[in-house]
């Protein structure tokens, strides 16, 4: 089984990088949160490189777990859509689909050089974390609607465990970045709840 | 047993007690106060890895809990640290029903005191990172109200921890691979640069303080107070950890000269920051970033006194800061608006809560007569025969801030005479009093707060030999 992940480790870099991608594009919040599942995936694969397969598994479940709370408190909320905030920076379809082509083209190209010595990690896992960790911060610097900030930071920190937990493959950091995990993703549900029953209490008033 | 054990599990216990009791307010703030205040002397009365006799059972409390293959350690440097931040808690949760803030505050500012508490204790201490960016996503929470983009300030916050999280440990990684004692100065400029981007956003030094004029003008004062203080605090007592921890770091003066331009820089931009501001509020928030560049150039001292002066400015800050969220508090009660962007007219109204608010503002300004007064004056003194420029830097920004305050004593000499309607409760005038006197009270004798503070620098045995 190991074998056969390391030998097909490009797919989840790759597949990761398309996932982070779409959450930037996409405004559907389904599909945002369809594809997020599909990014935990792929970023499980490319812990499973250095970690044990159960211990993967568990953040895989996690990663899922926070996509869960999520879709619960939106599916409740009936789908709501994003409130404009009125950003100063534009914001359209077109620019986040170029915004997005340039940092994957400039991380790609940061990525060829190791900047930080990293020997015991796989190069697929470099290259899809670092991908995530620049796509996640452009979602981060373009938008401040909670649910596409907390879509960032899931990303962002995603990418970092998959070169993370080669260097450091202890039970007590996994079980910490899971809970750190849960933790945004319960922390944007209960703001995104919120803001709702507020949007509802005022068109009741 | 163990005390770590203990104090979280009493944490959470206290939590979910008080969030139980949200419907009474004066409940929910007694069993708050009572269980923090308790637990403040507890953690700094209580004998640990030594037996002691309880009716007649002799019983020993471990300093030292270990989970996951990791431990958390209550040691002389952490027990002083928990106990100050959790005095801080019991203080800010005694006026809270005052204050009006929301009723989930208590419960979550234990929820974010607890995570403080565990980064303080866990070892390796690297992974007090984590436990910090748990602590932010109370952060987030406490600063969150019902009026509109009350979030952004917290969410802010959240991604700014999110990138210190993963700085601090990937700096760690870098740190553990050289090992402690052999680091090269490639690897140490590159955990440097890394150190520094996580500790610049722990401590709010700019740009990284981007939230904290958001969140002070959206959300309540109180609330900003509390996620301020407690997570700054945490942040310098990291800082303190890290110097303690690394050889390579404390006996660089590359470090040190770093850290007084830093704090030299931070200090000059908040002051002037601060004097340009229209809103009360705002005007806090840098004046709070000043605050920190003060601290920055008492550890950039690299000596025991700075080291030790710094954590005194740190309890002198949460001091005045109190002192002034109450006070702003109450005038936000006021405003039909529900906003505060100036105060004017609320002299009149609220004499006493205008009083209060201005003597906090003059406290972290360093005014004589307050509680931040004594030790930058002892940080003078240091910085006068050793970095003459720091010193001016501290004294400009200084009477730069307590300029924007004074801007603030205006209504008070304007020439529309203005009825005085004195309209605070009984309660409310006690608590206002209570914390101006308090202010007044350790700027005249800081030998009351400050001995018991320094304990936690004597608890780092390489920062004070």
């Amino acid at each position: 089984m190991k074998e056969w992940l390391l030998a097909y480790s490009a797919v989840p870099a790759i597949l990761a990088g398309v996932c982070a991608g779409l959450l930037v594009v996409i405004d559907d919040r389904r599909w945002a949160l369809i594809t997020l599942g599909g990014q935990y995936a792929c970023v499980a694969w490319l812990c499973a490189l250095s970690l044990t397969l159960p211990v993967a598994t568990a953040k895989l479940l996690a990663g899922w777990m926070s996509t869960l709370v999520l879709v619960i408190t939106l599916r409740r909320a009936g789908w709501p859509t994003a409130r404009p905030l009125g950003e100063a920076i534009p914001t359209g379809l077109a620019f986040r689909m170029l915004a997005t082509l340039l940092v994957t083209t400039a991380v790609l190209g940061l990525g060829q050089v190791n900047w930080l010595s990293l020997p015991q990690v796989q190069p697929a896992a470099v290259s899809g974390g670092i991908l995530l960790v620049g796509l996640g911060l452009l979602q981060l610097g373009l938008t401040e609607e909670a649910l596409r900030v907390g879509l960032g930071l899931l990303t962002m920190i995603s990418g970092f465990e998959a070169v993370y937990s080669a260097l450091e493959p202890s039970l007590a950091m996994v079980g910490l970045l899971a809970a750190v995990h849960i933790g945004i993703a319960l922390a944007i549900s209960y703001l995104l709840a919120s803001r709702v029953r507020e949007v509802q209490l005022g068109e009741d008033t | 047993m163990n005390a770590p054990f203990l104090l979280l599990l009493a944490t959470a216990f206290l939590a979910i007690a008080t969030l139980a009791t949200r419907s009474k307010p004066r409940l929910q703030t007694v069993v708050g106060v009572g269980g923090c205040l308790a637990l403040a002397i507890l953690i700094l009365l209580v004998r640990l890895d030594a037996a002691a006799s309880l009716l007649g059972l002799s019983l020993k409390l471990g300093s030292i809990w270990r989970v996951l293959g990791r431990a958390l350690v209550l040691d002389q440097a952490a027990r002083a640290a928990i106990a100050f931040l959790y005095a801080v808690g019991a203080f800010l949760f005694f006026a809270a029903n005052s204050a009006k803030v929301k009723a989930t505050f208590v419960p979550l500012g234990l929820f974010c005191l607890a995570c403080v508490a565990g980064s303080l204790m866990i070892r390796p201490f690297l992974y007090a990172a984590i436990l910090l960016e748990l602590a932010a996503i109370g952060g987030l929470l406490i600063l969150l109200e019902p009026q509109p983009r009350s979030e952004r300030g917290g969410l802010r916050l959240l991604s700014l921890y999110t990138m210190a999280m993963l700085a601090i440990l990937l700096a760690g990684w870098v740190l553990d691979v050289s090992g402690l004692s052999k680091v090269t100065p490639e690897l140490a400029q590159r955990a440097t640069v890394l150190l520094s981007l996580g500790f610049s956003i722990l401590l709010f030094l700019p740009p990284f303080h981007i939230w904290l004029p958001s969140a002070a003008q959206r959300s309540h004062p109180y609330l900003v107070v509390f996620v301020a203080v407690v997570l700054q605090s945490a942040g310098l007592f990291f800082l303190l950890h890290f110097l303690d921890a690394y050889e390579w770091l404390r006996t660089s003066p590359t470090v040190f000269a770093g850290m007084r331009s830093v704090g030299f820089a931070v200090l000059v931009f908040g002051g002037l920051m601060a004097f340009v501001q229209t809103s009360f509020e705002k005007m806090m928030a840098y004046a709070m970033v000043a605050d920190m560049g003060v601290t920055l150039i008492a550890v950039g001292a690299g000596l025991l006194e700075g080291y030790q002066l710094a954590m005194g400015l740190n309890a002198a800050k949460a001091v005045g800061l109190s002192t002034w969220a109450l006070g702003a508090s109450s005038l936000r009660k006021r405003q039909a608006s529900g906003g505060m962007t100036g105060l004017d007219g609320n002299h009149a109204r609220a004499p006493l809560a205008y009083a209060c608010a201005l003597f906090g503002a003059f406290s972290l300004a360093g005014l004589p007569g307050t509680a931040g007064f004594p030790l930058r004056w002892s940080l003078l003194t240091i910085l006068a025969s050793r970095d003459i420029v720091s010193a001016i830097g501290v004294i400009v920004a200084s009477s730069l801030l307590a300029g924007s305050v004074l801007r603030w004593l205006a209504p008070l000499v304007s020439f529309e005479p203005t009825p005085w309607l004195a309209t605070h409760p009984r309660s409310e005038r006690i608590l206002l009093l209570g914390a101006a006197l308090m202010s007044l009270a350790i700027g005249a004798f800081p030998q009351i707060l400050y001995p018991w503070l320094v304990r936690a620098v004597t608890g780092l045995p390489n920062l004070s030999p």
